[in-house]
């Protein structure tokens, strides 16, 4: 029967973890057309189901899992959902992104989002299909990682479920565990931390129950160019060698932050390259579900078992802490997965720790740059919170405010969240990007690496004109997020709100327009700027360590005397403080930075 | 420029190869032993000047141009083998062109010159970064091709 709803399924689950009830609600379908799907959706959801001010690990914190208009219809790289909450790292926005098979079995099971409130009185697993939802105590499941919870549920239940969960690290609330699903995380904040707060140890969905599609014939046209777009020059590199691909480049730029951001670059770092493993023959390849690029390249170990293997894990499990042996980096992302810890908070914390202990300010006996047994050692002591692990589970910005004696200063977070590797330094305009971002540090939601890297600015400095440019890119990010699709596909597009809103148009019926895109991305980006707003945000928050900026003195700042091959010039605070005044100008916020919501939002909210 | 020819099992073992290139100044690093078996087959080639001077007189490159170094990665290098490769060039289109004589494998990862900013960027000396062919290139200077693709 024809609801009179395409593309999407028009409803929300609410689950009360604490006594197991669950109710399906309607979204308003002005609501659902505002903000799309995926992260949009979810910021929306979030702050309509959270109280005004709340824990992160509160038991009356909410869990969102939102899905995407755009999943479940085999256009390329479409199966991602997006999980929100407040992060217990940050104290702010959380929203992440998990892909593949979770993202299409969770949509199959015929809601848009699922809201979890509460908590279990004992570990369990969620079960949710169209048949019904179900919370079963599994104890059992305790003490696993998250790809042996998942294999044991399959095993016990069915191979039909997929399965998001976490592993030791989400269990003890570190607060930057990840949550995993088929070996993909939910990486960053401590999403992980959340549901182990819960005592949630898993979340299992299955269904085949995908709405209509409005216009099956011109998303089938869609689906071919988007096909043949993303086998070009535009994706080249992700086929090719996938992320990976940028260290040796970032090496050679200045952009490669080693020695917890001490220097951009390092005579060593060919020993981490992409190209060189290529060569070895040690790389195999993968894909997520719906997807023909195939970025995740598998390093493959000494005894033939394989590891994922990121830019990101490379650099903040190697170069940021010295290590330079790509065994050694390898088998310390696969503990990372194994335990459920994101990799750049580890190693940004690792990296912060070490340095703390040279300079006298920390005593962790152990603890050394350079030494790869000391990383393999101290990961579990991380995820298991023992002896010094305690302190590197904390974050580097609260570890940083422990240790005290200005270390703060070279703690390499933006609102707690680690730094990923691009030093902010030589691309400036990315680290505006980072400092002013909701999520904290994060480059999936900024991308002004791309201008900074465009040729078009100066990527050693900053000035105003290039800001309506970066908030552009925010704004894109938005909905690419929201749609959802793979960022990586943004270069096999021609006009992202253009292909974005045809897509739209032929899946729901709606009659999206590019500029109705462009300005949900607004939008989207607002609600996420309000809900840190509710929770505290300070405009003291929207900028980076004094490490970065060019009169850093004696705390380890770039031009630092001793500062070591491969530094670089800090950031000029001037700069910086105009940049950061003609972005909130162009956000239509307040000079101090403040989102003041209308009516009809904070109506939407209620009821 | 120290660049030299760098025995295809080093790569292998992945050990470091020289100076951090862009920053130190210094890069060094391999060239194709398949090119070097394609073009001088009878005489080795000991460092990056002698098989830069082969290059000019096969008509790779201008004699006449300043002397710089293409540096390659991810796929471009894979394709190539080679990580450096020692040119004549007096612009960036200069050298792009050079590249896609000495390689036509490579030509296949190449949009054509119209479309190569879209996807493409050049940095000289790990400094300015730009897509415009014309750019001027000077004696010494290290020029590198790197995918716009850099997220991730």
């Amino acid at each position: 029967m024809d609801s009179g709803i395409y593309g999407v399924h028009g409803k929300i689950l609410r689950v009360n973890l604490s006594t197991g009830d669950s109710q399906t609600a309607p979204i308003p379908q002005a609501i659902a057309r505002r903000y799309i799907g995926g992260i949009g959706l979810g910021v929306w959801l979030l702050l309509r189901e959270a109280p005004e001010r709340y824990e992160a690990l509160a038991p009356e914190a909410p869990l969102v899992f939102a899905f995407a208009p755009l999943a479940g219809t085999s256009l390329n790289t479409s199966a991602k959902a997006a999980v929100l909450s407040k992060s217990p790292l940050t104290g702010r926005l959380n929203d992440a992104m998990i892909s593949s098979g979770f993202a299409l079995s969770g949509k199959g099971a015929g809601h848009d989002a699922i809201a979890l409130s509460g908590a279990c009185r004992e570990w369990s697993t969620l079960f949710i299909d169209p048949e019904g939802v179900e919370l079963r105590e599994t104890p059992e499941l305790a003490g696993l990682s998250a790809p042996e919870t998942e294999a044991s549920i399959k095993e016990r239940w069915g191979d039909d479920w997929d399965v998001v969960s976490i592993g030791i690290a989400g269990e003890n609330q570190v607060p930057f565990a990840t949550l995993t699903h088929d070996g993909r995380h939910a990486g960053r904040a401590g999403t992980g931390a959340v549901m182990g707060a819960k005592r949630l140890k898993a979340l299992a969905v299955r269904g085949r129950e995908m709405p209509p599609v409005a216009d099956p014939e011109a998303l089938k046209v869609l689906r071919d160019q988007l096909k043949t777009a993303s086998l070009g020059p535009g994706t080249e590199k992700y086929r090719t060698t996938g992320t990976l691909g940028n260290l040796l480049v970032f090496n050679s730029m200045g952009i490669l932050p080693t020695d917890n951001f001490r220097a951009g670059s390092d005579g060593r770092a060919e020993g981490l390259s992409a190209e060189g493993l290529f060569e070895a023959g040690r790389v195999t390849r993968a894909t997520c579900a719906d997807c023909m690029i195939g970025c995740e390249k598998r390093f493959v170990n000494s005894d033939g078992s394989t590891t994922r293997m990121e830019y990101e894990n490379v650099f903040a499990l190697g170069s940021l802490l010295n290590i330079w042996d790509m065994e050694i980096v390898m088998a310390a992302s696969a503990l990372c997965d194994k335990f459920g810890l994101d990799t750049i908070s580890t190693g940004g914390t690792l990296a912060f720790a070490i340095e703390c202990v040279e300079r006298g300010l920390l005593e962790a006996p152990g603890l050394r740059s350079g030494d790869g047994a000391m990383l393999l050692e101290a990961i579990p002591k991380i995820a298991r919170r023992e002896g010094y692990g305690e302190l590197i589970a904390l974050g580097s910005r609260a570890l940083a405010e422990r240790v005290g004696q200005g270390s703060m200063d070279f703690a390499p977070h933006v609102k707690g969240l680690e730094i990923p590797g691009y030093h902010p330094a030589a691309l400036q305009t990315l680290g505006l990007g980072l400092a002013v971002g909701t999520r904290g540090a994060d480059h999936n939601k900024s991308g002004a690496y791309d201008l900074d890297l465009s040729g078009e600015v100066d990527r050693f400095q900053l000035d105003e004109t290039r800001i309506a440019a970066m908030v552009g890119l925010e704004d894109q990010a938005a909905v690419i997020d929201s749609l959802i699709l793979c960022k990586f596909v943004r270069r096999a597009l021609g006009d992202l709100y253009e292909d974005g809103a045809e897509m739209l148009r032929a899946l729901t019926g709606i009659p999206y327009s590019p500029a109705e895109l462009q300005e949900a991305g607004r939008e989207i980006h607002h609600l996420k700027k309000w809900f840190n707003q509710r929770q505290g945000w300070l405009e003291t928050e929207d900028t980076l360590p004094a490490r970065f900026f060019a009169a850093a003195g004696a705390n380890g700042g770039a031009t630092d005397e001793g500062a070591g091959e491969g530094a670089i010039e800090g950031i000029d605070p001037t700069a910086f403080a105009k940049a950061r005044g003609r972005y909130y100008h162009l956000r239509g916020w307040s000079p101090e930075g403040r989102f003041e919501p209308g009516p009809e939002l904070a109506e939407s909210l209620v009821g | 420029m120290t660049a030299v020819a760098k025995p295809q099992d080093d790569r292998k073992t992945g050990r470091k190869t020289g100076g951090p290139a862009g920053v130190a100044g210094g890069a060094a690093g391999g060239i194709s032993p398949a090119l070097l078996a394609r073009l001088a087959p009878e005489t080795p080639v000991k460092d990056a000047a002698a098989l830069r001077a082969l290059l000019v007189a096969r008509g790779f490159c201008a004699g006449d141009a300043p002397a710089i170094s293409l540096e390659l990665y991810g796929g471009l290098r894979l394709r190539t083998g080679c990580e450096v490769l020692p040119l004549k060039a007096g612009t960036v289109g200069a050298a792009l062109e050079a590249l896609r004589r000495i390689f036509p494998a490579a030509e296949r990862l190449l949009p054509a010159d119209g479309e190569l900013g879209e996807y493409y960027r050049f940095s000289i000396n790990g400094k300015t970064v730009t897509t415009d062919l014309g750019q001027p290139l000077a004696e010494g200077d290290r020029l590198i091709l790197f995918s716009a693709s850099v997220g991730g």
